[in-house]
């Protein structure tokens, strides 16, 4: 298992963003694994970004704790508990945004290339990525 | 069935206990054991002093106490045995107790725990599970030992070939600029290239153009590969032996990363006659003392990871 392992674990490092540095894959010093989390919402066709001090602290807790799991876990960490959460705090927000980029090292253009993947988290309606 | 193939192709013959002999299979285990304890206890000494978390000073204690309960173990040190009282009984214990400290560490640091942290997991799993007494058992604990430097060193490098990194040294060129780096790479690059590196910004591209940098970064992939495969052969683990110590030291001359390059020495070291394994006890407890004191500032330890 420890000998077939790798093999997975840079499936999973490709298809679902998990940090290459972890898990026994053995894929330290392959590339820089950068993950940002950052939340907003719409108000009246208006996109502000929402910023950790104007969260509550069950919020804030919910912020930090998908931004470490995202780095770690890549896809399988789901914002959805935040996406729910910004929704009941923000009433007057129609749409919460979450975006979350991953940077890492192109083996073929040598460039840091950023994925971005949004949530979008609408009143009385699943998130549509 | 593949497991146990697996298992006997890393086996080696049994080497009994004696003067005469090299140092036996089963005395090779136990300082094995004595040195991985000793290494768990001060990485998490130096962890406590770093970040004075107190799980790490918990852990601290439990694996110093291991280590101390595991010199009951070591038949030169009848002094301690004698000490003990509990002699063998005392080795057994100071593995299980280790084993249960690993499983708290892993519970405690998930979803954080380093690679390594595994490849100790794994090494005091397989001490743990065979009896240091039943010979059979002492050959298949030496043989899944002895398969860990070998999947690590070739994953190592074949994770680097599938993230397609090193072909131009990109990513080394990205971390050129990091403090910990940065002495290693003023060393073996020329000043052009350091000059143009210092130069490049996100989002890159980053790369190599000197030949020196280029061959560096082909050339580390490539060894890890080479001496992974070269471990699994018989009549090439001296070479290999002697190519993984080479690699390693180059390693820590750049990433700095000193408990895992000490600790794939000493998987390393199972790959030679056990008396190696007894040369490396002194100093490698030198070297574990002055980690703990440049982490309490008492000596100066340098940058290290």
């Amino acid at each position: 298992m420890l000998i077939l392992w790798p093999a997975g674990h840079r499936l999973a490092s490709h298809y679902a963003d998990i940090n290459p540095w972890k898990f026994c894959g053995f894929a330290m010093y392959c590339t820089p694994h950068i993950v940002t989390v950052s939340v907003g919402g719409e108000r009246l066709g208006q996109y502000d970004k929402i910023r950790p001090y104007q969260m509550s602290d069950e919020t804030k807790s919910a912020y930090s704790s998908l931004r470490k799991n995202r780095k770690t876990f890549g896809r399988f960490a789901s914002p959805n508990a935040l996406g729910e959460l910004l929704l009941h705090e923000h009433p007057d927000m129609e749409i919460i945004r979450i975006e979350v980029e991953t940077k890492r090292l192109n083996g073929r253009t040598a460039v840091l290339k950023t994925m971005k993947r949004t949530y979008n988290y609408k009143r009385d309606e699943s998130p549509e990525k | 069935m593949i497991g146990k193939l697996l298992l006997i192709s890393m086996r080696g013959e049994k080497v009994p206990d004696g003067h005469s002999a090299p140092l036996g299979t089963r005395a090779g285990l136990i300082i094995f054991t004595q040195l991985l304890l000793l290494h768990l206890a001060c990485r998490d000494w130096v962890r406590y002093v770093e970040n004075g978390h107190d799980f790490r000073l918990f852990l601290a204690l439990i694996f110093t106490g291991s280590f101390i309960l595991s010199l009951g173990g070591t038949s030169e040190l009848r002094l301690f045995r004698g000490f003990l009282i509990l002699g063998r009984h005392a080795f057994d214990a100071a593995r299980w107790i280790a084993l249960a400290a690993m499983c708290f560490k892993f519970q405690q640091v998930f979803p954080d725990n380093p690679n390594h942290f595994y490849v100790e997991m794994f090494a005091i799993l397989f001490l743990t599970l065979n009896k240091i007494d039943d010979e059979d058992q002492q050959l298949t604990a030496l043989a899944a030992l002895r398969w860990l430097p070998a999947i690590i060193l070739f994953w190592s490098g074949l994770q680097k070939v599938l993230y397609g990194t090193y072909f131009d040294g990109s990513y080394l060129a990205y971390h050129s600029q990091m403090p910990r780096w940065a002495p290693f790479f003023d060393m073996v690059l020329p000043a052009d290239e350091l000059r143009r590196l210092s130069e490049q910004s996100p989002p890159g591209p980053y790369g190599f153009h000197s030949l020196t940098g280029l061959l560096m970064a082909n050339v580390s992939y490539l060894s890890e590969i080479a001496v992974g495969i070269l471990l699994l052969i018989r009549k090439t683990r001296t070479i290999a032996f002697c190519w993984a110590c080479g690699l390693l030291l180059v390693m820590e001359l750049g990433a700095r990363e000193v408990f895992f390059g000490l600790l794939m020495l000493l998987l390393l070291l199972l790959y030679q006659d056990g008396r190696w394994l007894a040369r490396w006890r002194w100093p490698a407890v030198c070297i574990y003392v002055y980690l703990v004191l440049a982490a309490l500032k008492i000596v100066t330890g340098g940058v290290f990871n």
